[in-house]
């Protein structure tokens, strides 16, 4: 920092997570799997080229995480499944989000809406989240847009839960009490004073979402309810070559190692920005 | 809704005969009763009185900001030549910050800590008034550095939590000045302060008031804070004003015998001569405050007040004199007589 503004200690108010081993962990693992995601179709063979004399082979310089039963190149195709989990992850995240936000400010901070809005809400939440994606997905054709919407509606509950709180609670400080006897308008006081303050709770709420939603991607494609079968997505992968886990189990493991990765950094970077947040 | 052109001999707020009434399941309870008072502008009133005496409740009814649970039951509030209690809420919040405004208690909570300094100054100015940043932010500055704070170009682009507690009560009082309102109401401006930036703050606020020819409204139960700075007292005790009138009047004389109690409270401890202190020497005033659900049909002060006679507990005392007004039986000076009446 060139311009130093201040010497006071409580300067450091707003400082980032501290550069732990698990924020390291998950932000690197999700940074290569993004770039592989993005630039793996460059340099990596067509996952969807099949190979019917090259199938079930094991590791090999050829093919660096064997094949599947069709013979198409696993590492490929995990690669593929990356970018797929990733955007199925962020996408459900930003959307339940936004919808969340804006129906936790409304029962928060309108208060003849909050009974309305939250009971909808618990409603929702005692419908199991998978269940009820499961039934959303069955609505229309299999498709990415289908399989985000039906992750993301189970979830907006749990998003508009935490911000309605934080806003109960926003609304009643008495900074946001300035701003109102100042003549702010109430659409000012919800989107310069409270909406800024609700990112550092919801952060943490946000993440799991997102490793939420790339698991329940995995499970729905898995039991068929997902992305159509011959996409490469994890589920996909791993479902298409269950029926050869005696003959080659790493066909399987393959495609769970990297959910199982991918998930754990999520919420490892999910966990250590709860603690900076604390 | 008429609305008179306030005149230069008008008190900057005016409140005639104000009640409030908590709405409670069973019983509508009185919170405040029949209070008169008015400041004129450049003149500074403090209301004061132990806590629960309704003293805050009467601030926030000037903004117009009681709970939901409270209402004025009588009387009115003028400011600005029109009566605040009969306005809507989107006619108060064009006044609010612009006509009247309120600095809190608690600097440390009341500045938003993800808005810069100067944003926060600014912001109420942009609502009220047709300015554009580059000018707002010019105004910030020259207010910040009227209000003491030095380097102000640099704390415009600071968060709260770079800045002091002093520092952010003075920011506080530059926001709350910034449009120039008629009325400015403290609300315990330096209780949460340290000792040494109180009288700072207090000294600045006055100041500032006198120049620019605004009404403050005191609220406060600190005798100290009383004498540093108001023109005029008004001690409020269970929900009425019992004694009002000039504040040097006030401190020489004072008439009603919970003021006089409250004043021995306050006063310096006596002198250590060499003996040791008696603990119990310190003067207090014994009993409690009459709950608000207790009916009574006197003097709420009677079963505390040392002069109480069988009127004081049977009929509710008048309020009484000109300039220096109390509201006792048995007032502890003559009625026209004293310093300052």
């Amino acid at each position: 920092m060139t311009v130093q503004t201040s010497s006071d200690p409580s300067d450091h108010r707003f400082t980032m997570p501290r550069l732990s081993f698990r924020l390291i962990f998950g932000l690197g693992t999700l940074g290569i799997l993004a770039i592989l995601g993005l630039f793996g179709s460059v340099f990596l063979q067509d996952p969807n080229a099949l190979a019917p004399a090259n199938r079930l082979q094991f590791f090999s310089s050829d093919h660096w995480l064997g094949t599947d039963g069709l013979g198409r190149d696993l590492l490929a195709r995990v690669v593929a499944g990356a970018r797929i989990s990733l955007a199925v992850g962020l996408l459900v995240a930003a959307f339940a989000t936004v919808f969340g936000v804006i129906l936790g400010l409304l029962a928060g901070y309108f208060r003849r809406l909050d009974p309305i809005i939250m009971r909808v809400n618990d409603g929702m939440l005692a419908i199991p989240e998978l269940l009820l994606a499961v039934a959303l997905a069955s609505l229309a054709q299999a498709s990415l847009t289908m399989v985000v919407f039906a992750l993301t509606v189970p979830q907006i509950p749990r998003i508009v839960r935490v911000a309605r709180a934080e806003v109960l609670v926003l609304r009643k400080s008495p900074f946001v009490e300035a701003a109102y006897i100042s003549g702010s308008s109430r659409f000012k006081i919800l989107t310069r004073h409270v909406l800024p303050n609700l990112v550092a709770p919801l952060s943490v709420q946000v993440t799991y979402v997102c490793a939420y939603a790339i698991l329940g991607e995995a499970g729905l494609s898995f039991i068929g309810a997902g992305l159509p079968a011959n996409t490469p997505s994890w589920g996909v992968i791993v479902s298409e070559n269950r029926t050869f886990f005696m003959q080659a189990p790493w066909t399987v493991f393959v495609a769970g190692f990297f959910l199982t990765v991918t998930v754990l950094a999520v919420s490892a970077v999910g966990d250590e920005l709860r603690k900076s947040a604390e | 809704m008429p609305q008179a052109a306030p005149s230069a001999t008008d008190p900057a707020l005016r409140v005639d005969d104000l009640s409030l009434v908590i709405n409670d399941a069973r019983k509508p309870i009185s919170a405040v009763n029949d209070i008169s008072f008015s400041v004129d502008p450049g003149e500074t009133l403090a209301l004061v009185g132990e806590s629960g005496c309704g003293k805050s409740l009467t601030a926030l009814a000037l903004m117009g900001l009681l709970p939901d649970a409270i209402r004025v039951s009588t009387g009115s509030i003028t400011l600005h030549g029109s009566d605040i209690t009969t306005l809507s809420e989107r006619e108060l919040q064009k006044r609010r910050g612009d006509n009247i405004s309120m600095i809190f208690q608690d600097p440390m909570t009341t500045l938003n800590p993800l808005v810069t300094i100067g944003n926060q100054i600014t912001e109420t100015l942009r609502i009220h008034r047709k300015i554009d940043r580059g000018t707002a932010r010019e105004r910030a500055k020259a207010l910040l550095e009227r209000v003491g704070v030095s380097d102000a170009e640099r704390r415009l682009d600071q968060f709260p939590h770079e800045l002091s507690g002093g520092m952010r009560q003075r920011v506080m009082i530059a926001s709350a000045m910034i449009c120039d309102p008629d009325v400015i109401v403290a609300d315990e401006p330096t209780t949460a302060l340290d000792v040494t930036v109180q009288a700072q703050v207090l000294a600045l606020l006055q100041e500032l008031q006198r120049e620019a020819g605004m009404a403050l409204i005191l609220v406060t139960h600190d005798f100290g804070v009383v004498a540093q700075t108001a023109d005029k007292v008004a001690v409020m005790y269970a929900g009425r004003i019992v004694e009002q009138g000039p504040a040097d009047a006030i401190f020489a004389a004072p008439k009603h015998p919970y003021t006089e109690a409250l004043l021995e409270c306050s006063a310096p401890p006596p002198p250590i001569d060499g003996r040791a202190r008696d603990r119990s020497a310190l003067p207090q005033i014994d009993g409690t405050v009459m709950p608000l659900t207790q009916q009574f049909p006197g003097c709420r002060f009677a079963p505390r007040c040392a002069f109480a006679t069988e009127r004081c507990r049977t009929e509710v005392p008048r309020t009484r004199g000109n300039r220096h007004t109390v509201a006792c039986h048995h007032p502890r000076q003559d009625l026209d007589t004293g310093v300052g009446s």
